[in-house]
């Protein structure tokens, strides 16, 4: 698919989800399979501490999120699946002011499962915050405008 | 007010949620802590801006998450006679059911507390707790002084 339709269609599709709406989560990039988001810094989202760092719930929010929107990057037609599990790993705080970017790669898919991993960091890729591998199963339906309908079927919003 | 003291004046008050004031994340989601005779109970609101899923609809699962992180970090502090502020090294949740927009409930076991490492397994239910939405486990940090 073309890339930057592709850009569109995860960002409308990010903008109807409450939580990622109120976060003020962006897709920022958007390739075969891989994904990165933006989360601007908010007061509200940090953890007990009085330089205000970014709460550990706020990065496993992005990189659920971020993970889960990979495979819509990777399927040839969207589907939904929930999360299985996920594990997250925090090499340092992130600073209390600045972006958060967080990357992810859908990296193997299978009849019932997509495995994916990805990354968060502020500055630097290459210096990251978080890393987190995650696993979501294939439910084999998509999105309607009046529910869940079955991958392919006429009513898909995705 | 230093963490223990906080932690001293919530345990006479009674009123655990007065920690919630200097946690601004579970103030975003709307946790709240309750004690009855099993220990502590976390609570987790039905605010609309917790959904992930607008369809089904169902909380987001990071919310969930985030929660059970919340948790594991309160009941750390509050079990421990010398609280530090418990800092997340790895977190890891199995997902059991969608949750639904409902109260979600979470209880902690302090499955190990050493010197610098802590192990907490939290289990996080809507309508019982022998039928829960997720598990997960943490580990803190805890070797800076609060």
């Amino acid at each position: 698919m073309d890339q930057q339709k592709r850009l569109a269609q995860a960002n409308n599709f990010l903008q109807i989800l409450p939580h990622c709406k109120k976060l003020g989560m962006k897709i920022i990039t958007a390739s075969d399979g891989q994904l990165t988001l933006e989360l601007p810094y908010n007061p509200d989202i940090s953890g007990m501490d009085p330089e205000g760092y970014v709460h550990g719930g706020i990065l496993t929010t992005m990189m659920d999120t971020v993970c889960g929107f990979s495979i819509i990057a990777s399927l040839p037609t969207p589907e939904f699946c929930p999360t299985l599990d996920l594990r997250i790993d925090h090499m340092r705080r992130a600073n209390a002011k600045g972006s958060i970017f967080a990357w992810a790669e859908c990296y193997k898919i299978t009849r019932s499962v997509c495995f994916t991993r990805g990354y968060a960091y502020q500055d630097d890729p290459n210096n990251p915050i978080v890393h987190c591998v995650a696993t979501f199963v294939r439910s084999g339906k998509t999105w309607g405008s009046n529910g869940f309908v079955k991958v392919g079927a006429k009513g898909a919003i995705l | 007010m230093n963490l223990n003291q906080l932690i001293q004046t919530c345990k006479q008050q009674g009123d655990f949620n007065a920690m919630l004031e200097f946690i601004p994340y579970a103030k975003f989601i709307g946790v709240e802590i309750e004690e009855d005779d099993q220990g502590w109970l976390f609570t987790l609101g039905t605010e609309p801006s917790n959904v992930g899923n607008p369809i089904s609809p169902a909380l987001h699962g990071g919310v969930v998450a985030g929660f059970m992180e919340v948790a594991a970090a309160l009941a750390q502090m509050l079990s421990t006679t010398e609280p530090t502020l418990p800092k997340i090294i790895d977190f890891s949740i199995d997902y059991i059911s969608a949750g639904k927009v409902e109260p979600t409930h979470a209880r902690c076991s302090l499955v190990r507390q050493g010197k610098r490492i802590a192990n907490v397994h939290v289990v996080a239910w809507q309508s019982h707790i022998e039928q829960p939405i997720a598990t997960a486990r943490a580990h803190f940090l805890l070797s800076e002084e609060a």
